[in-house]
């Protein structure tokens, strides 16, 4: 039993690296190779370990209409079998070494990462290379591989907890590709063919789309010659990048989404909007300001909500980024019974926050706070990788970590209080709402619009803004 | 490309300690109440960490006051006598600081994380709960709100914590294990101020303590602080000892829960295994690995991915102070009978435990243990955890620096007479969650 979700505590999602007065990107190389593959090398030699994360344009927003979730099919069907060895032989090879492979769709693109002992990166970064360039995607394990992922996403629908990003996303995006779950649907998943893997695959998967980023125990040269022997003959192909049409923005009334799970003993809510592209400027004061409202312990709405009435177990906010837009969100959950004592406190807690801004003592305590737990935030090779790579996937510039502190120094009260005018939505608040909809649906009505479906429903349906 | 051919053990193996974790760089000292301090000095960046470690936890509590102790936890935060209520958070998230606090069956840890300058302020927050806690009665009617709040989050969103709680509460008739460390609805609803009160006299007792510190510290700094804040803070009485042992089990026990709108059923098998002091630890937790740990492992390849009964399969092997239970579980696949299932788990143990394991499934599990240690010591916080967990459960911090030595010495023969003298029908508890019961009886 923790006292708190861990996610509170590192509420602000996906900034950058390390400090030490002020904290500074240890050193790494980039380049970019013939074939358009983009490479970052950054020795780390405290562990014995390697990390590589590889990432690929597209991500869940090349996902065809009707086929979302196929990013994250594609990914995972990569360890299926390659040209030279199957499925099992692949498996005992990463598990005999300790590796760990993983592939992550996310809204604007597919993350591969594999984690191992620094001795092996000589056998085990060929054998990348190859689940990478040469997959098989045979049609048995295929159809294996569905079953178990239609089965997972069924039993998803036992967590609202897991499922309420996914609905708010479909509730702020509308129709538009950021709409779609990026795990795919129970129903989704079914659809999906060889064909569309192969399809997914052809296109996503070129070096001028990708990025490859190591972290780690090695010598830069002797790495360099490596991922040469295994990417440099990885034939640059034809793709553009194709970024995703900016959202639209809803423009009408505010709406409740109110998502019936019968048999549900607590509402679980999200409040909020759109919110900012990940390379917005703005960003680092963003997190210093949402650290106030609902990124921290003492934030406001945790203060409010958990603190002072018990009504939860934790009350928070958070800007989620997406390349050409965002969310905003303010999260919670409480007992059926005290759904709108919850929904109500949340409301006047931010609207509070908007008429009346932040004063000076807690702007000083939230800088503190953020720069305080920053350089933990980059311990780990992992860590490090992924933020090389956000820098590429976001186009974000090369010293937005190094100068994280002097911005978050540089946050005034006055510019803090504009900033929260300029970004947090609102006018028109939407809203999420999974629970019992029988006891929830006349109270909610003085939110906005109520559009209400069944859990199973609401996967797959689309809100039209 | 060769697989799994001519890969001995690795050179990895062969130090005797860990470059990360340099066992001399490690300073230990007990203060006159009791309250024993690990600091490990780590530079690496310019924050630290402060563990506590209390050894409480659910297997001290009784009927009518199950959950006290994790209860017991948030209360830690809720005022003492120099910093009223509310304050503790404050103080310390204006200093760059943060925190957390967990309650096992075994022990309640309190973790702060801090900018190593705010040292002297995170010591002064945590001396002054723990010399002088307060406990309001406003306070405690609130924070049962939160728990409350927090028990049901965990029912509502968490397929397997209702047959987790049902499964041990059959398999544990004697043993506190039996009850869920959250609580029971009943108890969270009932306790009072007298109860924390009684706990806090009884329990939190420095001398029942281990504080690790692990950062950009020295032990210049941290000693006469230490000293300062912390030692004087003096508490009567020893901690009375856990006196229930859980009776042998003398048959298979089965338990079954009825959830109308699960999608598949799911099972749990449990077994009852030692505490993880015994020397049968190691064998057991490299076995957790050879069942289920990857794609690779026996039940995985079986269950999920030949028969294509399952969707997942999972071990849960902690660490505990008293006999706990080596659990496997498993969902099946929607649409497959979880009866089924169950049958081909223990058919595959049953199969196991015949044609014992293959060599380099030992390798390969000793070779996830290594390098799962080396992933934990990336962190400070990976290595103050390390530390406190050899330190409470273990039998002293030093084990960590045996640990690797002592998956090595691990025999195939070894894991064969584990598998041999837990892995029976006889020790077993069997549950299962489905949208109904067998309709075979009425």
């Amino acid at each position: 039993m923790l006292r708190i979700f861990s996610t509170l505590l590192f509420a602000f999602g996906l900034t950058s690296l390390i400090e030490a007065s002020p904290f500074k990107l240890p050193p790494h190389q980039k380049e970019q190779w013939p074939n358009g593959l983009s490479v970052f090398l950054m020795p780390q030699s405290e562990v014995p370990l390697l990390h590589v994360s590889i990432g690929l344009q597209g991500g869940a927003s090349w996902d065809e209409n009707q086929l979302s979730g196929l990013a994250s099919y594609t990914g995972e069907a990569l360890l299926l079998g390659t040209r030279l060895h199957k499925k099992a032989d692949l498996e005992a090879s990463l598990d005999f070494r300790g590796a760990s492979f993983g592939t992550n769709a996310r809204p604007d693109f597919l993350n591969i990462d594999l984690s191992m002992a620094a001795k092996d990166a000589p056998t085990l970064i060929p054998l990348l290379g190859e689940i990478l360039l040469t997959p098989t995607f045979p049609e048995g394990e295929l159809i294996k591989l569905k079953e178990r992922t239609v089965s997972d996403l069924k039993k998803k629908r036992e967590s609202p907890n897991l499922l309420a990003d996914q609905f708010f996303n479909k509730l702020i995006f509308g129709t538009h590709s950021y709409a779609q779950a990026t795990d795919g649907t129970a129903i989704s998943i079914s659809r999906i063919t060889r064909q569309n893997v192969v399809a997914y695959y052809q296109k996503a998967f070129q070096p001028q789309l990708a990025a490859i980023s190591v972290v780690g125990d090695f010598e830069p040269e002797a790495m360099k010659k490596l991922l040469q022997a295994t990417f440099g003959g990885w034939q640059k192909g034809s793709q553009a990048v194709e970024s995703v049409p900016t959202p639209a923005v809803n423009a009408g009334a505010a709406r409740v989404f109110l998502v019936d799970k019968r048999d549900a003993t607590e509402t679980t809510f999200r409040i909020g909007g759109q919110g900012v592209p990940r390379n917005t400027a703005d960003w680092i004061p963003l997190q210093v300001i949402n650290t106030i409202l609902g990124g921290r312990f003492t934030s406001l709405l945790n203060e409010e909500l958990r603190v002072k009435t018990g009504l939860t177990y934790g009350a928070k906010s958070r800007f989620d980024p997406f390349k050409m837009s965002g969310t905003f969100a303010i999260s919670s959950f409480t007992a059926n019974d005290n759904s709108f004592k919850a929904l109500d406190l949340a409301l006047e807690t931010y609207r509070r926050f908007l008429k009346q801004g932040i004063d000076q003592s807690t702007l000083d305590s939230a800088k503190a706070y953020v720069k305080g737990q920053y350089p933990p935030r980059f311990e780990t090779l992992d860590s490090l990788a992924q933020v090389l790579l956000d820098q590429w996937a976001y186009q974000l510039p090369d010293d937005v970590i190094d100068r994280f502190e002097s911005e978050v120094d540089a946050l005034t009260q006055t510019r803090a209080n504009d900033l929260i005018r300029q970004y947090f939505p609102a006018d028109r608040l939407d809203i999420l709402l999974i629970g019992k909809a029988a006891s929830l649906r006349s109270g909610v009505q003085k939110y906005g619009r109520i559009i209400q479906l069944d859990l199973e429903k609401a996967e797959d349906a689309k809100l039209p803004l | 490309m060769q697989f799994l051919r001519g890969l001995a053990l690795c050179s990895l193996f062969a130090s005797p300690s860990f470059a990360q974790i340099k066992q001399d760089a490690i300073k230990t000292w007990t203060l006159k109440n009791g309250m024993k301090i690990i600091l490990l000095e780590d530079h690496s960046i310019p924050n630290a960490n402060m563990y506590t470690y209390w050894k409480v936890g659910s297997r001290n509590e009784v009927p009518g006051i199950t959950g006290l102790s994790h209860f017991f936890e948030h209360m830690m935060f809720n005022g003492s006598k120099n910093y009223p209520a509310g304050s503790f958070d404050k103080v310390m998230e204006a200093a760059g600081g943060s925190n957390n606090a967990f309650t096992t069956e075994n022990e309640t840890v309190y973790t702060n994380w801090f900018p190593s300058s705010s040292l002297a302020t995170i010591l002064d927050l945590e001396a002054d709960r723990i010399g002088t806690l307060q406990f309001d009665q406003a306070k405690i009617d609130s924070e049962r709100g939160v728990v409350l709040s927090e028990r049901s989050t965990g029912l509502e969103n968490e397929p397997w914590e209702l047959l987790y709680q049902t499964l041990r509460s059959v398999a544990f008739t004697a043993h506190p294990y039996s009850w869920p460390v959250i609580g029971w609805e009943s108890d969270i609803k009932a306790w009072t101020k007298d109860d924390l009160q009684r706990y806090f006299a009884t329990y939190y007792n420095p001398s029942n303590a281990v504080m690790v510190l692990v950062g950009d510290l020295s032990e210049q700094e941290v000693r006469p602080l230490i000293a300062a804040k912390l030692e004087n803070i003096g508490r009567q009485g020893t901690v009375p000892p856990v006196r229930t042992i859980e009776p042998p089990q003398q048959g298979e026990r089965r338990v079954f829960v009825v959830k109308p709108s699960s999608s598949s059923g799911q099972l749990m098998v449990a077994y009852h295994v030692p505490e993880s002091k015994h020397a049968d630890y190691y064998a057991l937790d490299l076995l957790s690995e050879i069942l289920a740990g990857g794609a690779s492992s026996r039940l995985y390849k079986s269950l999920v991915d030949e028969k294509r009964l399952a969707a997942d399969v999972a071990v849960s092997f902690g660490t505990s102070l008293d006999p706990d239970l080596f659990m496997i579980q498993s969902t099946a696949i929607e649409g497959k009978d979880v009866r089924r299932l169950e049958r081909a788990l223990l058919d595959d143990i049953e199969k196991i435990k015949n044609q014992g394991i293959k060599p380099e499934e030992l390798t390969k599990a000793q070779n996830i243990k290594l390098v799962g240690l080396y992933r934990q010591m990336e962190t400070i916080n990976g290595k103050a955890g390390l530390l406190g967990t050899y330190e409470v459960f273990f039998g002293g911090y030093d084990q960590l620096f045996k640990a690797t030595e002592r998956y090595k010495a691990v025999t195939a023969a070894d894991l064969s007479r584990v598998l041999k003298a837990y892995f029976v029908k006889q020790n077993r508890t069997v549950g299962i969650l489905d949208k109904r019961e067998s309709s075979e009886t009425p």
